[in-house]
């Protein structure tokens, strides 16, 4: 170990593993706005690397992989800066709403299951209603149909000022409507570290924002959570460069794959495969529910199984982030394979 | 011998010219108003064409199969005449009307402004500025006439075999220079140049059929002859109208067989403005021969509130986007698909789009002018997935079309080098690793300024690095063709 027990020590096949790590992380990213953290942080831990560091170097990393990700999206006409901007301003409240609550529910028990417990129910509670609403979406649309605007519909009727058009968006909302959902972001980001899972369906659903911008929006967004976070954790001293550089090695490979994804993939894949896995992930944060639950004496149950709903809950998360990764790198292999003929065919009618 | 075609002025005494020719060959003079009667009695108001063409150029679209039809009639009087002997012709670019047959002797007359105007005045009892006022506007009449029936620069010498200047020589002698001319052996009549007359002369009997038939008059087709096989090439979304096609020739005298091939395929280019003097178009056009597809054009105005395919007599405003104009440069070559407006959404685009033609290309540019930059790429790349989701037919943007070569040499350099920066940075960070370690970690004692230090590097360094491996990598991808 380097610096006392913080920082450990890396050989080839550890390095390795961090890259790949960072791989599947930003192909997520890219290609669902959101989703890179839950598979990192827990997959640096396995590693040996200290929770706290794998949190601060996650979002040291997140930072900067978030300012490529959305230049590469604002490139694509994805950024809605103004929107990005307009949700930030209740994004910073709810992050420190979310910092008082887990300091709180900390302190309320002895040891961190408490605050674990808070954690999961938050997570479990919000993020199974987002998945079944998009995956029930998914299967009610027809082909070729959208999002549903339902709720959007509803919110465009709020008229109340100042009506904001967001240009890029191409969408004019009550700013009344869009700092509910930013203060939420925030919460969430602040509190499960996954705050894009709830802003990107927001921004689809009640903002009736287009999926890609949606994505694009959010990763301007984390540019400033990111950095906010990056400068905390980096005073406290909390940051392994070495695992940022490993993990920047796979994920901005990663991201630009996982972004170019979304140029030729159905529009309605995308929100399969985002679905599907939060599914996941709320399921996985579902089975490890039992140890807090046990610890914090609500229910009798062996402690001899808290390895396996640890192992169980860990195991999902990562069989979600590889199956989502090999599901959506299948996809773009098969699309870019089919522009390649295309193009070629081109290239010969030209010459 | 051959046919004589005399293209001229007014009054620049072409004709004059014209008639001793036919005189000394002994052989038949017709001119301009002999074609123009044909397609009179075919039931072409000619007049009204002439005076749309000429005075009306917006409106030139509408009479599209007038054009057509007026060429077919003119074509088999020429053909017809020509056929029965030798035969000179005065007028317009006559012989255009004859491509293929090699026994045409192609003459351009010039006269002097000065004699044209004297002659103007004698003839037309016209003062001096009204009589340079009237040539100048039959010029440009003539001019119009000739760029819309045939694509060509009525005063191209390109197009004649020669051009004989009126001001220094009489017509007599000119006659007769001419007439050595014509007897010379690439001027003489041979099978094969007769029998391109005769095949000329079904096609256009074939096309006046059709254009004469209730239900034939409006279709798009391409009419051609060889020996008594009767060839009617027609866009795909046509196909309904074979049956009909094939009963209409059957009885037509000379005709053995009726064959009709459709174009093997369309490429339909999806743009709010269309330009026949880009790249793009060049681009589409010879993809378009490579693949032997015809180009369907589909004007896509994008609006919120209206919502409509237009019907073919609302497309008549003065603002097509260029549409008219790039139909005709596609008639010109015989890869017209057609056209077609669609004022809506995506929804309204995609159900203007014809499913029972074979399509195998979508180009998607320039669409959603109306919206900002950022929203209108992302528009247009929702639209050609929405395309690509719900057709068989490859869709690409303009810009794929544009890009053979998707990186040059010195992209290349540059992504190379970022590389080796991004490893040498890499390199530094692992062989100095514990001290690096050591100056982020906390330890007690850690003084504010170290802590502000390590923010400050960490938060200047980090972004720094993401920026340069993330360009490399895109830049890397982009060379594989991932962008």
């Amino acid at each position: 170990m380097i610096g006392g027990e913080l920082f450990v020590d890396l050989n080839l096949g550890t390095a390795l593993q961090v890259v790949m790590l960072g791989f599947i992380g930003g192909t997520l990213s890219g290609f669902i706005g959101s989703g890179g953290a839950f598979f990192m942080t827990p997959g640096m831990m396995n590693l040996g690397v200290p929770g706290v560091v794998a949190v601060g170097s996650n979002i040291t990393h997140k930072f900067g992989k978030a300012l490529v990700g959305s230049k590469k999206h604002g490139e694509m006409g994805n950024v809605d800066k103004r929107l990005g901007l307009c949700m930030l301003i209740t994004a910073a409240i709810g992050i420190s709403v979310a910092a008082y609550l887990n300091s709180h529910f900390f302190e309320l028990t002895e040891g961190s299951a408490g605050g674990d417990l808070y954690i999961s129910i938050i997570f479990v509670s919000f993020l199974s209603v987002v998945s079944v609403s998009m995956l029930r979406d998914v299967w009610r649309s027809a082909p070729g149909q959208g999002p549903s605007l339902k709720v959007a519909e509803a919110c465009s009727m709020i008229r109340l000022r100042p009506m904001i058009h967001f240009r890029v968006a191409d969408v004019r909302v009550s700013l009344w409507v869009i700092l509910p959902i930013g203060l939420v972001t925030g919460f969430l980001a602040g509190t499960i570290g996954v705050g894009g899972f709830i802003g990107v369906p927001a921004m689809i659903y009640v903002l009736g924002i287009p999926t890609a911008v949606a994505a694009g929006t959010e990763l301007f967004l984390a540019v400033f959570m990111g950095a906010w976070g990056c400068m905390n954790y980096a005073w406290s001293g909390y940051v392994d460069l070495r695992l940022v550089l490993l993990l920047y090695a796979g994920s901005l490979v990663g991201i630009h794959l996982g972004a170019y994804g979304t140029k030729v993939v159905k529009e309605v894949y995308i929100r399969l495969v985002t679905g599907l896995i939060i599914l996941l992930c709320v399921l996985s944060r579902l089975i490890a529910t039992p140890e807090y639950l046990r610890k914090l004496g609500l229910i009798d149950i062996d402690p001899g199984l808290d390895v396996w709903w640890n192992g169980i809950s860990k195991g999902l998360l990562f069989v979600s982030g590889v199956v989502g990764v090999v599901v959506i790198l299948t996809t773009v292999a098969r699309a870019y394979l089919r522009r390649r003929r295309l193009r070629a065919s081109l290239f010969v009618a030209q010459n | 011998m051959p046919i004589i075609t005399i293209s001229r002025g007014s009054l620049s005494r072409g004709k004059l010219l014209a008639e001793a020719l036919a005189a000394k060959l002994g052989c038949e003079c017709i001119d301009r108003e002999f074609l123009a009667d044909a397609a009179i009695d075919c039931g072409i108001a000619v007049g009204k064409l002439e005076t749309a063409m000429i005075k009306a150029p917006a409106s030139r679209r509408r009479y599209a199969r007038e054009r057509e039809f007026y060429l077919a009639t003119a074509t088999a009087s020429l053909c017809e005449k020509a056929l029965g002997g030798n035969l000179v012709y005065h007028g317009h670019a006559g012989h255009l009307l004859l491509p293929g047959v090699s026994h045409v002797l192609r003459v351009r007359v010039l006269s002097s402004m000065e004699k044209r105007i004297q002659a103007t005045e004698s003839a037309m009892r016209l003062p001096r500025a009204e009589a340079i006022e009237f040539i100048k506007k039959v010029d440009q009449d003539r001019a119009r006439w000739a760029e819309y029936l045939h694509g060509v620069r009525w005063h191209d010498p390109a197009l004649y075999d020669i051009v004989v200047n009126l001001e220094n020589i009489p017509e007599d002698n000119a006659a007769v220079a001419l007439c050595a001319m014509a007897e010379l052996p690439a001027y003489k009549s041979t099978p094969a140049s007769r029998r391109a007359l005769e095949e000329l002369l079904l096609a256009s009997r074939a096309r006046i059929a059709l254009g004469q038939d209730d239900t034939c008059a409006r279709a798009e087709v391409r009419v051609r002859a060889r020996g008594g096989i009767v060839s009617v090439h027609h866009m795909p979304r046509q196909a309904d109208l074979i049956p009909h096609v094939a009963e209409v020739l059957e009885g037509l005298p000379g005709v053995e067989e009726v064959r009709c091939t459709i174009a093997e395929t369309n490429i339909l280019w999806i743009a709010e403005t269309f330009n026949f003097k880009s790249d793009i178009f060049s681009d589409i056009v010879a993809l378009a021969e490579s693949w032997d597809a015809s180009v369907e054009l589909l004007r896509f105005v994008a609006s919120d509130t209206v919502s409509s395919e237009l019907a073919e007599d609302e497309l008549e405003t003065d603002d097509d986007g260029g549409v008219a104009e790039t139909l005709a440069e596609l008639r010109k070559i015989e890869r017209s698909g057609g056209r077609h407006v669609v004022v809506g959404g995506a929804t309204e685009l995609l159900h203007s789009i014809d499913r029972r033609i074979k399509y195998s290309l979508f180009v998607v540019g320039g669409v959603y002018h109306s919206k900002p930059h950022a929203a209108q790429m992302r528009l247009a790349r929702e639209l050609r997935s929405v395309l690509g989701d719900n057709f068989q037919a490859a869709v690409v943007s303009t810009e794929e079309i544009k890009k053979r070569l998707r990186l040059g040499g010195a992209d290349l350099v540059k992504a190379l080098l970022r590389v080796a920066l991004v490893a040498a940075l890499y390199l530094l960070v692992f062989d100095r690793q514990e001290q690096i370690l050591s100056f982020t970690a906390p330890f007690e004692g850690k003084t504010w300024p170290l802590r502000l230090a390590t923010v400050a590097a960490i938060a200047s360094f980090v972004p720094v690095l993401a920026r340069l491996w993330g360009s490399s990598a895109a830049r890397l991808l982009k060379m594989v063709g991932i962008d």
